[in-house]
């Protein structure tokens, strides 16, 4: 049977030479936009390890100078505003939780890194400074399944919450991390102990969980700030579950009453927006392979049902023939399918290969998983079935034509 | 005779529909994915109000210095570095300043609800480096600029918002907590032109920006345009800017740093990729990345045809045999041959570009990474030179798809011809 189709290959060769060039290329093209987007969108699903539903970032200001109600910073500080603000906020009927912090919040363009060392080893993560409430309004996980709460009364002066990917060469999976002593920012003199080990928290919807560690950000400390190094802090809450939309319009609204001395509140933004403004560049990149990805499945339809169309009126007279001498209708239709499969695992030899080092070499930029073997076998198991429903899909219709022929008629055109 | 050529491809279309409307398909699918790739780009980097300026224009976003204690920082400039080299500049006709960002302000009207908008610091030549269609008055004058004075330019739909009317020149509004008064109302500009958006400009020197410098104020909040009289002037501006930098370099040894700006003052397209303060952008990497794409968007689909139009001209050998036979000269049945799968690609292409035009408009957002107010300019979509780029294209796909067909046909030997 296979001998049968390979010499029906062969014979059209002229024209099966085309189809192959392009199955080959596109095999190829296809191949590195699935692996390209199974790797993204395989990223894509896992837990983030943070929740910003019901959450809003709220941006303080300080008044400028020229203000009449400004006040210099003296014996209050205009940080004590922002102190009194985030009092104020908590007051609120509807929110859960208001936190402060740097550098720290989910979708953020900022970061601040910070080394970490042991024993004779150091390196560098990012480092975030919060408020105890940070985890009640993002709701990091502790490791130990305790949830969120665990992790608001861990978190201590002299303390250090980490992630459990925070070094996996010496603490695979984050055990053995809780108690662990580390040096911070190349200070030997105090060592901070792990208070709390954190699920995986990544950086965006794209990324892989990334390592850090977080530590207190006191309230003193916030408090002591002059007005020049207010522009820095970054402020965010949690609504209650089932407060309606709109609260960030709300809050603004209702903001001058909550304003105190020298801060006020500037903006108010929900986090699906943070969130939106900060991933389109990323969900553009996304849909865009996926429209490559539909262009080059088209032109494979289209590639195929055209060859084979014109094969299969040429060939009338052979398959009339097939027919007449006995083959039913059935097998007449799985040779043709079956000669269009065999043609795409002929392109799919080379291909195979050239897409190996492709994926070798690290040319697909898909930098969240490594390049392995399963990653390899799914992609290219990925392109081989999108390239074989084509090709049926393109080869059925001027199949089911060839077979209606009537046999007398095929063999009268001869 | 090119006429004749053309009726009888016209002929051949009604012949075999299905190979007909596949070529078609093929060939405008091709050509709607180029050409919505070529007009992504374009409206990222040709000049169109307000920024009309763009082919004149070099940008300096970030600045980056070096401490001869260690370590690097990245960032916008500062007002040092803004008076000590920009503001040197002899070269360049206009040298704008402006904040590096949009930031989102607090807005009200004396009395009225407070809001958020989008708000750009700049000064006064800001605006002539710009392109703006004031409605109503104008832009700050460079005293108002210097003196940091509260006077501010809004966009139409700021003003219908706050005040429900567009001619609100001499009003007064609050802008994060301080008196401003309207000088001037412009159009609404749109995402797409990203140095010229914002819903309101104020006096860079009225804000907090100012007061944000560091690194001893040689590192700050701002970037820097500079106007060329003609791009011809960019190699002497650039040739200025090093002089000016190392000059500057000179006076901050004592400070233990060093000023560098990797590579700028960049281009449009340079600038467009210039996508953080601590990168320098690959850009020859970023053209060859563009041209790989095209290129497999172009012959993918000319494999495609290759194949339809041999099978078409297997068909038609004896017909071509008859008239070589006749006295037709090879070039002659090249030159037919190619000018009939022309007619094609034509026509897909006209259908792709159409298609291309469909696909910008309904999925502009998907295409362009902005997420509102992202208004095409027609003018911007309907320049003759999107036509002249899009019929290259398709005399391209013509001869990549027909090339190799038309080569074989014409150089068919008589006898086999007749024969087939």
């Amino acid at each position: 049977m296979i001998r049968i189709l390979f010499k029906q290959i062969w014979n059209e060769r002229k024209t099966n030479t085309w189809l192959w060039a392009e199955l080959l290329l596109v095999f190829v093209a296809l191949w590195v936009v699935v692996d390209w987007t199974y790797v993204n969108v395989h990223t894509w699903v896992q837990p983030l390890g943070f929740d910003i539903e019901d959450t809003y970032l709220v941006q303080i200001s300080v008044k400028t100078a020229d203000n009449p109600t400004f006040r210099p910073d003296g014996e209050r500080m205009t940080g004590q505003d922002a102190v009194d603000i985030v009092e104020r906020l908590r007051r609120e009927p509807e929110v859960e939780a208001v936190g402060y912090g740097l550098n720290a919040f989910p979708y953020n363009g900022s970061n601040s890194f910070s080394q970490l060392a042991q024993d004779s080893v150091r390196w560098s993560v990012h480092v975030r400074n919060v408020s105890p409430d940070f985890f009640r309004i993002f709701r990091y996980e502790n490791i130990d399944g305790s949830g969120y709460q665990s992790l608001v009364e861990a978190l201590e002066e002299d303390k250090l919450i980490v992630s459990e990917n925070l070094w996996p060469e010496r603490y695979p999976d984050g055990k053995n991390l809780l108690g662990q002593g580390f040096y911070v920012g190349g200070d030997t003199t105090q060592l901070y102990s792990v208070a709390a080990v954190t699920r995986q928290v990544r950086y965006d919807d794209f990324s892989i969980g990334d390592t850090y560690f977080l530590r207190l950000f006191p309230e003193s400390n916030l408090a002591s700030l002059p007005a020049s190094q207010m522009s820095f802090i970054e402020f965010y809450l949690r609504v209650k579950a089932g407060t309606p939309a709109g609260y960030a319009k709300r809050l603004l609204r209702e903001s001058p009453r909550i304003n105190v001395g020298n801060c006020y509140i500037e903006s108010v933004r929900s986090f699906d927006d943070i969130r939106e403004s900060y991933m389109l560049g990323r969900i553009n990149a996304l849909k865009n392979r996926v429209f490559i990805m539909a262009f080059l499945l088209v032109n494979i339809f289209l590639g195929v049902i055209g060859t084979f169309w014109y094969r299969t009126q040429q060939r009338r007279g052979e398959l009339g023939l097939r027919m007449a001498l006995g083959s039913s209708r059935r097998q007449l239709y799985n040779n043709l399918i079956g000669e269009g499969l065999l043609l795409l695992g002929l392109s799919a030899l080379p291909a195979l290969l050239i897409c190996f080092n492709i994926g070798y070499a690290d040319l697909v930029g898909a930098w969240q998983m490594e390049w392995g073997g399963s990653r390899f076998v799914i992609g290219t198991s990925l392109t081989l079935l999108l390239m074989a429903l084509m090709i049926i899909g393109a080869i059925a219709y001027p199949a089911s034509q060839a077979m209606k022929t009537q046999p007398a008629d095929a063999l009268h055109d001869e | 005779m090119f006429s004749l050529y053309i009726k009888q491809a016209w002929r051949q279309l009604g012949e075999n529909r299905l190979l007909t409307f596949i070529s078609i398909v093929g060939t405008a699918l091709a050509i709607a994915m180029i050409m919505a790739m070529v007009l992504a780009q374009r409206v990222t980097v040709e000049p169109y109000a307000p920024e009309s300026n763009r082919d004149r224009l070099l940008y300096v976003k970030w600045m980056s210095v070096k401490f001869s204690g260690g370590g690097n920082s990245n960032g916008p400039i500062g007002t040092r570095t803004i008076k000590e080299i920009f503001n040197q500049m002899q070269t360049p006709e206009i040298v704008g300043v402006y904040g590096v960002q949009t930031t989102s302000v607090l807005v009200a009207v004396p009395g009225g609800e407070l809001t958020n908008v989008d708000c750009r610091a700049v000064d006064d030549k800001f605006f002539k480096a710009m392109d703006y269609t004031f409605v109503h008055g104008a832009p700050f004058n460079a005293g108002e600029s210097e003196a940091g004075q509260s006077r501010v330019v809004v966009t139409e739909t700021v003003a219908r918002q706050l005040y429900g009317t567009t001619d609100v020149v001499g009003r007064q509004i609050e802008i994060s907590l301080k008196e401003y008064t309207v000088v001037g109302v412009v159009k609404d500009v749109s995402k797409l032109t990203d140095v010229a958006y914002a819903q309101i400009w104020v006096p860079y020197n009225s804000t907090i920006l100012i007061e944000s410098d560091w690194a001893s104020h040689v590192m700050g909040m701002f970037s820097v345009l500079l106007l060329a009289r003609d791009k011809s002037d960019f190699p002497a501006i650039r040739a200025e800017f090093d002089q000016l930098c190392l000059k500057y370099n000179e006076l901050l040894k004592s400070e233990e740093m060093d000023v560098f700006f990797r590579g700028q003052p960049d281009t449009k397209i340079v600038s467009n990729n210039r996508l953080g303060a601590n990168y320098t952008p690959n850009m020859s990497r970023i053209y060859w990345q563009f041209a790989i794409v095209v290129a497999l968007l172009l012959l993918v689909p000319a494999i495609n045809l290759s194949g339809l139009t041999l099978s078409r001209m297997r068909k038609r050998y004896p017909e071509i045999g008859v008239r070589r036979a006749f006295g037709a000269k090879r070039s002659e049945m090249l030159a037919q041959i190619l000018t009939e799968s022309l007619l094609l690609t034509i026509i897909g292409g006209a259908v792709g570009l159409l298609l291309s035009y469909v696909g910008l408009f309904t999925l502009g957002t998907m295409l362009f990474g902005n997420l509102n107010n992202n208004t095409l300019s027609m003018a911007m979509l309907f320049d003759p030179m999107v036509f002249v780029i899009a019929f290259l294209f398709c005399l391209f796909l013509n001869l990549l798809s027909a090339g190799v067909p038309a080569w074989r046909a014409a150089r068919l030997n008589i006898v086999h011809a007749l024969n087939a």
